[in-house]
């Protein structure tokens, strides 16, 4: 009779219930964007822009050199070639650097799929099937 | 009652604090530059308690900033390696200029083939092990292919490589393959794709629309170090950089829509990369959750490989979230332990 009955207290996280109904329409947006741009007149018309885009950035870096010339100031490709020689210089330094440093490994030899002894695929099927026994437990 | 009002406040003050609040400082653990070459840098970060002689070298996709693998203390995978007891080096490829242009992926194998002799001879070691996160993994994978230098372990997270099929956009993807769209012109044009034109098509082709993320927010905004993780990773999201034009010409037309590179027909500096080359001990992880990178272009690899030890993976997550769980997880972790050498003591 004196017992208190307990009720249930049902508390809503509005913030996680927010956080999955965004995640689920944020699905819904990109799936329907997704469907959008799959359409053949999409892919053609993205197609088409960029071809015009590539077009119309040629044209533009032309006119951006031939302005230059009038200005007397070097371009953007100038100051790269300068930079250019900069990095030459830099792996030339680099690979006499790497000449005279002595290696602690012992390289390996440059070559071809080597034909293999009776032996070795003997060891070579062995160790795949210890290999895919391992792989088996691993899963479980 | 007080409660919760104290937490609804907590919840606002942490959303203030996006604005107030400096950034927070990213890539903490100790680290020193070992070598340099153009805008490529590899970092040395020493183990204080080292317990394996063969080092770990890190390569991070060319997509984003490699940081996401050292993002703060606690949520770095660099620290927990370290703690481990690895000597760990990540080769950082830089953001490139506009003289990068014709940077090409046989010079970022290069770089890396450079990168690991360097490692090599800083730690002083026999051999390495390689670890490649997405595209880098990619990159390891065609580097482990025609390697001169002794790599003894090959440890791949979601690795793009088969794309005979994909989930996504199939129509652009069958576009492509018919070669029906013409990449060359543009890429011609932006000799260096800009970082925003690579964030946009990355978010066209995965996810055109975000704002869960924010949602996301709200919702552990009452949790200072949930805030802080959030605006960590979010920086790093829009830390996209710039992709060489030639490299990405190659990526799309080579690796991509010929699918060269798990048909053993891809050539690196004039030699065939060739998988069954590769006998380097392999793991390769992939996650479930992954939209990105789904297993389908992950998987094929392993019958290729010419590795005797072979091992796959599949762990719950997405495309990140084991390069910021800041632990190694306990299956990478046995693993790599059997297959690194002891420090004799």
């Amino acid at each position: 009779m004196g017992k208190k009955k307990k009720r249930k207290e049902i508390k809503i996280d509005y913030y996680e219930l927010a956080k999955l109904l965004g995640y689920k329409s944020e699905r819904k947006v990109n799936k329907a964007i997704h469907h959008l741009l799959e359409d053949g007149k999409m892919i053609n018309l993205l197609k088409c822009g960029a071809k015009i885009h590539g077009k119309w950035v040629k044209d533009l870096r032309e006119y951006m050199n031939l302005l230059t010339v009038y200005l007397n100031i070097p371009t953007k490709d100038d100051v790269a070639n300068v930079g250019k020689l900069a990095k030459q210089i830099e792996e030339k330094l680099d690979s006499l650097e790497e000449r005279i440093t002595p290696l602690p490994y012992v390289e390996k030899k440059k070559s071809c799929k080597k034909r293999l002894t009776k032996e070795e695929i003997r060891e070579r099927l062995l160790k795949n099937l210890i290999n895919s026994i391992n792989q088996q437990n691993f899963k479980k | 009652m007080k409660r919760k009002q104290k937490k609804k406040e907590n919840r606002w003050s942490g959303i203030q604090s996006l604005l107030t609040d400096p950034q927070p400082k990213r890539g903490q653990t100790p680290k020193k530059e070992v070598w340099k070459i153009n805008k490529a840098t590899l970092w040395y970060y020493p183990s204080p308690h080292k317990k394996y002689n063969t080092p770990l070298f890190l390569i991070y996709s060319l997509i984003n900033e490699s940081y996401i693998l050292d993002l703060s203390p606690g949520i770095s995978m660099i620290e927990s390696y370290v703690k481990e007891g690895y000597d760990v080096y990540l080769l950082d490829f830089g953001k490139l200029g506009y003289e990068d242009g014709d940077v090409s992926l046989d010079d970022y194998i290069s770089i890396i083939q450079k990168g690991v002799k360097r490692a090599l001879i800083h730690a002083d070691s026999k051999d390495i092990s390689l670890v490649g996160y997405c595209l880098g993994g990619t990159l390891a994978v065609i580097y482990a292919a025609i390697a001169q230098e002794p790599v003894k372990n090959l440890i791949l997270f979601a690795p793009p490589i088969n794309f005979s099929e994909t989930p996504i956009m199939k129509k652009w993807f069958a576009s492509l393959k018919n070669k029906e769209i013409n990449i060359e012109d543009l890429f011609d044009q932006h000799t260096v794709v800009p970082a925003r034109m690579v964030e946009l098509v990355l978010r066209l082709a995965i996810s055109p629309v975000t704002f869960s993320s924010y949602l996301s927010l709200l919702h552990h905004a009452n949790d200072r170090e949930a805030v802080k993780k959030w605006r960590l990773f979010h920086r790093w999201v829009k830390s996209h950089v710039p992709f060489a034009g030639v490299t990405l010409k190659q990526l799309i037309n080579e690796v991509v829509r010929d699918n060269k590179l798990i048909n053993n027909k891809l050539v690196i500096k004039g030699e065939p990369v060739l998988l069954s080359n590769i006998e380097a001990n392999a793991l390769v992880i992939s996650t479930e959750g992954d939209q990105l990178v789904p297993e389908i272009l992950t998987l094929p690899l392993l019958e290729q490989l010419g590795s005797l030890d072979k091992t796959y993976k599949r762990e719950k997550g997405g495309h990140v979230t084991l390069a910021m769980t800041g632990k190694i997880p306990k299956f990478l972790q046995t693993w790599l332990a059997a297959r690194s050498e002891l420090v004799e003591k």
